[in-house]
């Protein structure tokens, strides 16, 4: 009790989001511009190759609180083993629902592994990794993006979570979505078709997730500029799933 | 440079604790269009992409010219944004997804 009696809720100890802001306010000094992500116990945080903090990635909770102040012990999960198997294609079957994985064994004999991707599952991984962003920030990423598409294509985003843009450049129709990849779609008189779901993560994201470090509002700003200032870029960086693969979040 | 000035430029800055993080300067203030231009240079040297709106378009930054205080948007002299004229919006290297 003694030590532990002292820490106070809001200051001493923070929620992910309080972290969240407290560690973008620590750094910005330090010419952290964009924040630091915040590591969620039990998801894999993805960082850009280059970042400044990339060790962040390897960083693991010891320890956590509950809303009354008690400590509780968070159990490192066991290193992985090593494996015999080295992965050497992998590729999803639309078909099947399922990805195909090609490895092969110290003796370089061929098998093949299935994987199953859960959607629930990565909606509910994707619910633990909002804890991390501060509602303020989304409300700010949102005034933020008013001010960049028209009001009524704002006013259908806050009743639906998206809203579509033409690209004046390939005349491509991109589905702007919050907390899900953009949907790229060919749309004139003569076809109508999807192409593709493109995620993309400015500084990170949470593995088997459709979280960012980032906000979601802030994401769509992200996504709807880079497809009006360097469409180009945007399909070279971003990941383009297949829209019936769960990664795609349709 | 300043927070939440909204009548100045600057630039707006993606950021996981704020959302969007609002850095002005007062163009008629040296030392803030000093700090600036160094933010800027900063920014670009670590990958930031910066865009800029000029008329109805949005414009990637490619390059920043420190000397003369300009966005350089493309290869032509017609091709710049003055910093003093232009809220930019700059973004962290992407991840991927």
């Amino acid at each position: 009790m003694g030590e532990e009696s002292q820490l106070e809720i809001g200051k001493d100890l923070l929620t992910y989001a309080q972290a969240s802001r407290h560690l973008a306010e620590l750094h910005f000094g330090q010419q952290d511009w964009s924040g630091l992500p915040v590591p969620v116990v039990g998801l894999t945080l993805v960082l850009e190759p280059r970042y400044k903090h990339k060790a962040l990635s390897e960083f693991r909770w010891k320890e956590c609180y509950d809303e009354h102040g008690v400590r509780h012990a968070i159990d490192e999960p066991p290193p992985p083993k090593e494996s015999e198997f080295k992965t050497v294609n992998s590729w999803w079957n639309a078909r099947y629902q399922v990805t195909i994985v090609v490895v092969k064994d110290k003796q370089g004999r061929a098998q093949f592994r299935v994987l199953f991707e859960d959607r629930l599952a990565f909606t509910i991984r994707t619910l633990d990794a909002a804890l991390v962003w501060p509602v303020e920030a989304e409300k700010k990423a949102q005034e933020k993006l008013a001010s960049l598409i028209p009001a009524d294509a704002f006013e259908l985003y806050l009743l639906t979570g998206h809203f579509p843009e033409i690209s004046k450049r390939s005349r491509l129709t991109y589905l702007f979505r919050k907390g899900r990849p953009t949907i790229a779609l060919r749309q004139d008189e003569e076809v109508n078709y999807a192409l593709c779901a493109l995620c993309l993560h400015p500084i990170g994201y949470y593995g088997d997730t459709w979280a960012g470090v980032m906000c979601p509002t802030d994401e769509v700003i992200a996504h709807l500029l880079m497809m009006r200032g360097s469409e180009e870029k945007f399909w070279a960086n971003a990941n383009q799933h297949s829209l019936d693969h769960p990664a795609a979040g349709l | 440079m300043q927070n939440n000035e909204s009548s100045l430029p600057g630039i707006d800055v993606l950021n996981t604790g704020y959302g969007d993080f609002e850095l002005r300067f007062d163009p008629n203030k040296p030392d803030e269009v000093q700090k600036a231009k160094e933010t800027i240079t900063d920014m670009l040297k670590r990958g930031y992409a910066i865009f800029v709106r000029q008329g109805e378009e949005t414009f990637r930054v490619r390059k920043f010219d420190a000397d003369r205080n300009v966005y350089i948007i493309g290869s032509t002299p017609a091709e710049e944004v003055p910093i003093a004229e232009a809220r930019a919006t700059a973004v962290g290297r992407s991840a991927g997804g």
